[in-house]
């Protein structure tokens, strides 16, 4: 049955993400060809023409990042606090099922467009007086970075990737819970939706504050030890807990409470 | 007797208001019962419960003797009475999700009856007028080979030749062992097909009878029976 | 094309007699095979419970026989048909001479007419 699930979602989810993907490539690409044409060069003209160029590139990839987000969320609400909830609800498959079919495809977006973004920046240097200082400081990193103590920079790669990984999980599955808190309502429930989602991010940052402050050995930003030993675990477990609070009651709350 | 469906001291209250009021209701395999009631009398309510779109503020709900859940949802053949169907898709891919979704869903049944009222599948749902797509909907419902059908006001919105088509086709598809329960406020129409119908007023049921009881004991039909019980 | 079905007798009843009535008038031969009850049910558009009941009704009349694997038949017992004939005729005779005595008109002058 997941698979019968991924499959329709990857379907409703392409409609929005293909020309999304087509139009950032085509960004990328009308780009480099007008960096081409007007050239490289220190004159003031050239400068601010790149500049103002880089910062529509900018705006381009936050936009993409941001649709990720709001296609993500629209689909949750979509398919389960609207009418298209009564097909949703009555479909023999498991909550549980419901709720990982979205996010695996979440997931995939995500992981798609970062990809999309590398391979564009990819493009923008490749061929430029800037694609050797690029690979210049990726090269002095990793020589800096292979002089740190073996243990620490093991340490500090998985933790990193973990850390990655599980709030690409967590983010989803949170706003997956501010919609069903947002769909226990009987009237007005994309709008409860949304002010759940950022009274609960609010409340959450404040968390983070005051837990920073108790404890300021969690934002020592000292050297990589000190990063691997106090911030990165605490984000990682952060991450865990979020996706456990999030996963079950989300799924308490469509099982349980759901009122459409 | 087994029962397809008992609903046990169901209550429901909206926002202070009570739409179900401690309902109790047995149904039978082998039944076509009309479900009536004026606007706001719980009808909807009721088959919402069942379907588990509204949560039960007391009581509750058995389907095969079993809690409503996964196996609840296989063999119940549910029609809203909003469209429903993700409107991007078109009338073939529906018929696919359903057949890929429901294991009691007959793909050749729908598109024999799909031709029948002389659809294109191939076109999209959102460009379809309502009558059609009420029509693509209850087809999808029907052709499903379910325990129990619940149709919430599945003939309001299309003109009355199709209206016959459509209680043609609830007749000659329902599964004999299967129950079906209409609810509608459109009763002449529909009386000839029930056996049994249910009145239900304020969140109660007020009464529960055959057609031919009540034909036989009022010497009236059961249409005339509800414009005096509910007389405004 | 539904059946016409009055509103304050029962359906089963009604049924029974269009039924009854095709017999009659041969629409349905002697020993002649019936539709299914699902066939004639959607026919008339009626609730196929409904339309069981009627013709289990005519098969304790005699009027109707089933066999198990084989469905349901017309009587091919001739007389039983030409009875019940007569026993309509003789009731809607002796309604329609009530009706015409309200009219002044006495048997004798019935049949007069008639001829």
């Amino acid at each position: 049955m997941l698979g019968k699930l991924l499959k329709y979602e990857l379907k409703a989810t392409a409609r929005y993400f293909v020309p999304l993907l087509a139009t950032f490539g085509g960004i990328t690409l009308l780009f480099k060809l007008f960096m081409m044409m007007i050239g490289f060069g220190n004159d003031p003209l050239r400068m601010t023409l790149s500049i103002f160029i880089v910062t529509i590139y900018v705006v381009a990839v936050i936009a993409l990042y941001l649709m990720c987000f709001i296609i993500s969320f629209y689909r949750f609400y979509k398919n389960f606090y609207t009418d298209e909830g009564y097909l949703s609800f009555t479909l023999p498959v498991s909550i549980n099922l419901q709720i990982l079919n979205k996010l695996l495809i979440s997931i995939f977006w995500f992981v798609i467009s970062s990809v999309a973004f590398m391979f564009s920046i990819f493009i923008f240097l490749a061929g430029t007086p800037y694609w050797t200082d690029f690979c210049h400081v990726l090269s002095l990193s990793f020589q800096e970075f292979n002089k740190i103590d073996p243990g620490i920079r093991f340490l500090f790669i998985t933790e990193t990737l973990s850390s990655l990984i599980l709030s690409a999980i967590s983010s989803p599955l949170f706003v997956y819970l501010c919609i069903t808190i947002g769909g226990l309502l009987p009237n007005h429930r994309l709008a409860a939706s949304i002010g759940t989602y950022f009274l609960a991010t609010a409340a959450l940052s404040l968390v983070t504050n005051i837990f920073s402050s108790i404890f300021p050995n969690f934002m020592n930003f000292t050297g990589l030890e000190k990063f691997c030993y106090y911030l990165l675990p605490m984000m990682i477990i952060g991450s865990i807990i979020e996706i456990i609070v999030s996963f079950f009651l989300t799924r308490y709350l469509m099982e349980r409470k759901t009122n459409l | 007797m087994n029962y397809i469906l008992e609903c046990n001291n169901l209550s429901k209250v909206y926002s202070g208001f009570l739409a179900l009021d401690r309902l109790n209701l047995k149904i039978p395999s082998g039944r076509i019962i009309g479900l009536l009631g004026p606007n706001g009398s719980g009808k909807s309510t009721l088959i919402k419960l069942i379907n588990g779109l509204l949560t039960a503020t007391e009581g509750d709900i058995l389907f095969d003797s079993q809690p409503l859940g996964i196996h609840s949802r296989e063999h119940i053949s549910y029609l809203p009475d909003r469209m429903y169907l993700p409107e991007w898709m078109k009338i073939h891919e529906v018929f696919t999700y359903f057949d890929d979704f429901y294991k009691d869903f007959n793909k050749e049944k729908a598109l024999y009856m799909l031709k029948d009222l002389g659809i294109d599948e191939n076109k999209r749902l959102k460009t379809l007028s309502k009558g059609t797509k009420e029509k693509v909907q209850l087809i999808l419902v029907m052709s499903r080979n379910a325990k129990l059908y619940l149709l919430d006001e599945p003939i309001a919105g299309v003109d009355p030749a199709a209206r016959d088509y459509i209680l043609k086709t609830i007749i000659s598809n329902y599964n004999p062992d299967a129950s079906l329960i209409i609810s509608t406020h459109l009763i002449s129409d529909i009386e000839t097909v029930l056996d049994d119908v249910l009145f239900l007023q304020n969140g109660k049921i007020t009464l529960s009878a055959t057609v031919d009881q009540i034909r036989e004991e009022k010497q009236k039909s059961v249409d005339q029976l509800f414009r005096e019980v509910f007389k405004c | 094309m539904a059946w016409e079905l009055s509103d304050d007798r029962p359906i089963y009843l009604q049924l029974m007699e269009h039924i009854q009535g095709d017999i009659l008038s041969g629409v349905y031969p002697l020993g002649g095979k019936l539709p299914s009850v699902r066939d004639l049910a959607a026919c008339a558009s009626v609730n196929p419970n409904t339309m069981q009941k009627a013709l289990s009704e005519l098969e304790r009349s005699g009027l109707l026989y089933s066999q198990r694997t084989s469905g349901r038949f017309v009587t091919e017992d001739e007389q039983l048909i030409q009875s019940l004939q007569a026993s309509i005729a003789e009731k809607e005779i002796a309604e329609f001479l009530k009706k015409m005595e309200r009219f002044g008109l006495k048997k004798e002058d019935i049949i007069k007419l008639i001829r």
